[in-house]
């Protein structure tokens, strides 16, 4: 399951290890020195970093880090008080909804809870963007909707609704409506969360399809360090709103920061306070 | 608009906040309704949810309430030897205030909570969000089918009830003996004004804004916590009731200010 790195998937980091130096071609997606808070509480400070195209990067970092609140920055659906985000070049930053909507378009996004609408089944689920924003007819959609709920492993799953999935339906559901419009990246939040091993690794090896088959750029958010490391070119631990270190899976195993160390090897005493 | 969690303002700002992110989420959704972004699927649903489907419950409500007023008018009206212009105080009643604000009432109570509670479950789970992933926006996509819905309906429930309402008092009159129904009738055409009827159907448009307004408002700024869905619609039926009395009063003098 483990994949190799892509050529220029590990750029540099400063001596600190912890600002990563952008990679050399234009990444699709770019943070630079974002910082976001909500309620007078500083969720992130200064977060940069840079994914080149086709790269799966793996986002780690105790529960309440603001992992989740990174992918919702990059979606445009969260605004940051400081710092650039950009989209293949293009900030959003002050982008309207059009304009953002038109970025949003070559993201997907695979939620947490997967967040289906509860009143669509499954196909309507799926044919959601495609009714919305393709003048395809009613045939091809459902064709679309065929193949991708295909990709996922669930077939013929059209007229379930949402209530009569589990847990990892649900999620492969999500991922096959966020790959109907045919997006450039796509960004899972805990995709592995509330999934037994064995769902977790049928997740995680419809990510690594995805990426390979359809080149699709990938930013996966997990606290699931096991899964996350199975899948991601490059991870980024996220601690005390800051990044603390960027590195491929291997690296971090090897030579990561105490803090990556104890949160990797699960120990409860160390850097880390809970 | 971006709702974020936890950005609320001190509680002394707070009103501030709340109706400035009412009149936001208004203006956004009138934009819509004004470049014709209406989903006439959603539109018709919520159509059906609220004027089909609290129909009886407004005809029910406000044809006891005519009856009620009958009691009550012909009681006092017998004092003053006026029995036969019973039939038009019941209709100016109903057509200047019970018709409109009774109809809202139930509406609010009816259709508002729902709005906050279905737009309150999809914040919490996050479905508020997979929308706008999918580049859509929700003020299009959820609030302006409701509001479309509440400003056609309203005012149509209104009339429904105003005429529940007279029926009422016509069924209580004539039932009694006091009068006869074609003098119940003949009261109403020779005093009632058609403007009072229209004017208390413009005050039914604007509670329809409020109850939608409100409702919608109160579910997309819920917290995302499963207990604030509840309290939301609480808050939700609340505000929508007490802004209808409010706007009844200053929409009554505007409106009817020739009388006096």
């Amino acid at each position: 399951m483990t994949r190799p790195p892509l050529p220029d998937a590990n750029p540099a980091t400063d001596e600190a290890g912890a600002t990563p130096v952008l990679a050399p071609e234009v990444p699709v997606i770019e943070l630079r020195n974002v910082s976001f808070s909500f309620g007078g509480h500083s969720v992130l400070t200064e977060v940069s970093l840079s994914i080149p195209k086709g790269e799966i990067f793996g986002v780690m970092g105790m529960s309440g880090c603001g992992k989740s609140t990174l992918l919702k920055l990059i979606m445009g659906l969260l605004r940051p008080d400081d710092g650039d985000i950009r989209v293949k070049g293009r900030s959003i930053i002050g982008l309207h909804e059009p304009e953002l909507n038109e970025v949003r378009r070559t993201l997907g996004m695979c939620f947490q809870y997967a967040a289906l609408f509860d009143s669509m089944t499954v196909g309507e689920n799926v044919a959601f963007g495609l009714y919305r924003h393709t003048r395809l007819s009613r045939g091809e959609v459902t064709d679309i909707v065929a193949d991708c709920l295909d990709r996922v492993g669930m077939t013929g799953s059209e007229a379930l609704y949402p209530s009569e999935l589990s847990g990892g339906m649900r999620k492969r559901v999500g991922i096959a409506r966020a790959l109907a419009l045919q997006p450039e990246v796509m960004l899972y939040d805990e995709p592995s969360s509330g999934l037994d091993p064995i769902v977790a690794s049928v997740i995680d090896g419809l990510i690594l399809h995805l990426a390979d088959d359809l080149g699709v750029t990938s930013v996966v958010v997990s606290h699931h360090v096991r899964n996350l490391f199975a899948v991601a070119d490059r991870v980024m631990m996220l601690h005390d709103r800051r990044v603390e270190q960027v590195a491929s899976p291997e690296e971090l195993q090897a030579n990561g920061s105490e803090v990556v160390r104890q949160f990797v090897h699960g120990r409860p005493t160390g850097p880390i306070i809970v | 608009m971006d709702a974020r969690p936890g950005s609320a303002a001190p509680w002394l700002l707070r009103p501030f906040q709340v109706f400035g992110e009412m009149v936001a989420l208004t203006a956004e959704a009138a934009g819509h309704l004004v470049r014709g972004g209406v989903e006439y699927r959603q539109t018709m649903e919520q159509m059906a949810q609220t004027g089909f489907h609290s129909l009886p419950l407004v005809v029910m409500t406000l044809g006891f309430t005519g009856m009620v007023m009958a009691f009550h008018g012909l009681q006092q009206s017998a004092k003053l030897q006026a029995e036969q212009m019973l039939g038009w105080l019941v209709a100016e009643a109903f057509c200047r205030e019970l018709g409109p604000v009774l109809a809202s009432i139930v509406v609010a109570a009816r259709v508002g909570s729902a709005f906050t509670a279905e737009l309150g479950t999809m914040k919490v789970t996050e479905q508020i969000d997979a929308l706008r992933a999918l580049a859509t926006s929700p003020a299009r996509y959820l609030v302006v089918p409701r509001l479309a819905a509440c400003l056609v309906m309203v005012p149509v429930l209104a009339l429904a009830g105003d005429v529940a309402g007279i029926l009422g008092g016509y069924l209580y009159a004539t039932n009694s003996q006091a009068i006869t129904g074609s003098l119940y009738l003949s009261s109403i055409e020779d005093n009632l004004a058609p403007s009072t009827a229209i004017a208390g159907i413009a005050k039914a448009i604007f509670f329809g804004l409020i109850i939608a307004v409100v409702g919608c408002h109160q579910g997309m700024f819920c917290r995302q916590a499963a207990e604030d869905v509840g309290r939301a619609t609480t808050r939700s039926v609340v505000f929508s009731i007490v802004a209808i009395f409010v706007s009844d009063y200053f929409l009554s003098k505007l409106l009817f200010r020739e009388t006096f």
